[in-house]
């Protein structure tokens, strides 16, 4: 999992504002996600798809993050069929809308860090309560990867058992509780150095030319719509 | 259980993304900062317990523990929530980001529901944990399939219910004994709210 907090290395849209591109992605596959027939979402996949391009990511990422939403995308495109025959136009479109929906936001997560994803809901006026337990989360996420990893090498040590997991309520409970009171530590720690329930924000840099045009440049996957 | 982008109408999206953030504000105002920490941890566990899967009805399912969150955070569950599908979106593509907001929604319904029945008095704690693991579960099931029917997916979802039906008594289950071994290991956590 620890991987998964790196963002993929080359993207060209890394250095960008990371609200640009949180407003310029989220605005394109909403478009996307408005597409009314195949023909207007052929046209926005294939801006989409200019996009990937530029962004210099491998294929291989690409492919790998269709991949993951290919069985819900799938099974809601079967139903779709069912529903519908012989009309398969809406299950085919609401195959493009899911991959292009994850194209599209592939990138956001493709080029921003984790911290500055949150700098940037932050700066985008999300509520604060959202912000410190992203940034909390993000924080802990790894360390309880590793607690559980270090439960689980305690309980093979133990039993010697490498088979089938039992007591699960419990684990995750243990899980839970020690989570709890590692919480309650590095709360006191916090409030001991002056934590008053929000995280310092760096000064945020201007936003410059590039970041404007790659986010009118993504909203402009919802023209096609306006001659639909 | 995490519905995917180009799914729903865009504007269930942009309502969904509505809902949620007021949701998150209201259920998230005057946090103290003693809570702030516990909720990051307990958003990060939620986050972790979810990657481990296991088998059922041939299929591959993963916990949600949003039963179980609900019992011990109440309101504040919600925001926690929200950020767990967030993480799950964007480092798992569990979920879309478009989505999130409708997701939200319906797992942190059914959070709330389950924090509800936790507080039904007079009930054995594993009975009102299992309850409220069921339900945590089961009720977010429910609105999805109601949803894929309002969009016009057709009737097909209600065998998905039935699937969901065994992960919710999975989770009923595992919640019934998690609170179990709380209430024996550190009480206190099951007051706090």
């Amino acid at each position: 999992m620890s991987g998964a907090f790196v963002p993929v290395e080359g993207c060209r849209w890394a250095t960008l504002d990371s609200r640009a591109k949180i407003i310029g992605l989220m605005g394109g596959a909403l478009a996307i996600s408005a597409a009314p027939s195949l023909l207007v979402l052929g046209v926005q996949l294939g801006l989409a798809g200019a996009v990937v391009v530029g962004s210099r990511l491998s294929w291989r990422w690409v492919l790998q993050r269709c991949a993951l939403v290919t069985p819900f995308a799938a099974m809601m495109a079967a139903f779709l069929a069912f529903e519908r025959a012989p009309d398969y136009a809406p299950s085919l479109l609401v195959l493009g809308k899911a991959y292009g929906s994850v194209l599209v936001l592939g990138m956001l997560v493709a080029s921003t860090p984790v911290p500055e994803l949150v700098a940037g809901l932050e700066r985008l006026r999300v509520p604060s309560v959202l912000v410190v337990t992203a940034s909390f989360t993000y924080r802990y996420a790894q360390l309880l990867e590793q607690e559980w990893a270090r439960m689980d090498r305690a309980r093979l040590s133990r039993s010697g058992r490498t088979g089938r997991q039992v007591a699960w309520g419990p684990r995750l409970a243990a899980l839970f509780v020690r989570s709890w009171d590692r919480a309650e530590r590095v709360a006191a720690a916090m409030t001991s150095r002056g934590f008053t329930g929000t995280l310092p924000l760096g000064q945020a840099r201007p936003l410059h030319v590039g970041d404007y045009a790659f986010a009118a440049g993504l909203l402009l996957l919802g023209l096609p719509l306006l001659f639909a | 259980m995490h519905i995917a982008d180009g799914i729903l109408p865009p504007a269930w999206c942009i309502a969904g993304h509505a809902l949620s953030l007021g949701a998150v504000a209201l259920l998230g105002r005057r946090v103290e900062p003693w809570e702030v920490a516990r909720m990051g941890m307990l958003s990060a566990t939620s986050f972790v317990v979810s990657m481990i899967h296991f088998p059922l009805l041939g299929t591959s399912v993963h916990l949600g523990l949003f039963g179980l969150t609900g019992v011990l955070l109440g309101g504040r569950a919600f925001p926690v929530i929200f950020t767990t599908l967030l993480f799950q979106a964007l480092l798992f593509q569990h979920g879309g980001l478009l989505a999130l907001g409708v997701n939200a929604l319906n797992m942190g319904l059914g959070a709330l529901a389950a924090s509800f029945l936790w507080k039904t008095p007079g009930l054995p704690d594993a009975v009102r944990g299992a309850a409220a693991g069921f339900v945590g579960t089961y009720l977010p099931a429910l609105l999805m399939v109601g949803e894929f029917q309002a969009a016009g997916y057709g009737k097909g979802f209600a065998a998905i219910a039935a699937v969901y039906l065994a992960v919710a008594m999975v989770e009923g289950a595992l919640t019934a004994t998690a609170v179990t071994f709380v209430r024996q290991a550190k009480p206190a956590l099951l007051e706090s709210r």
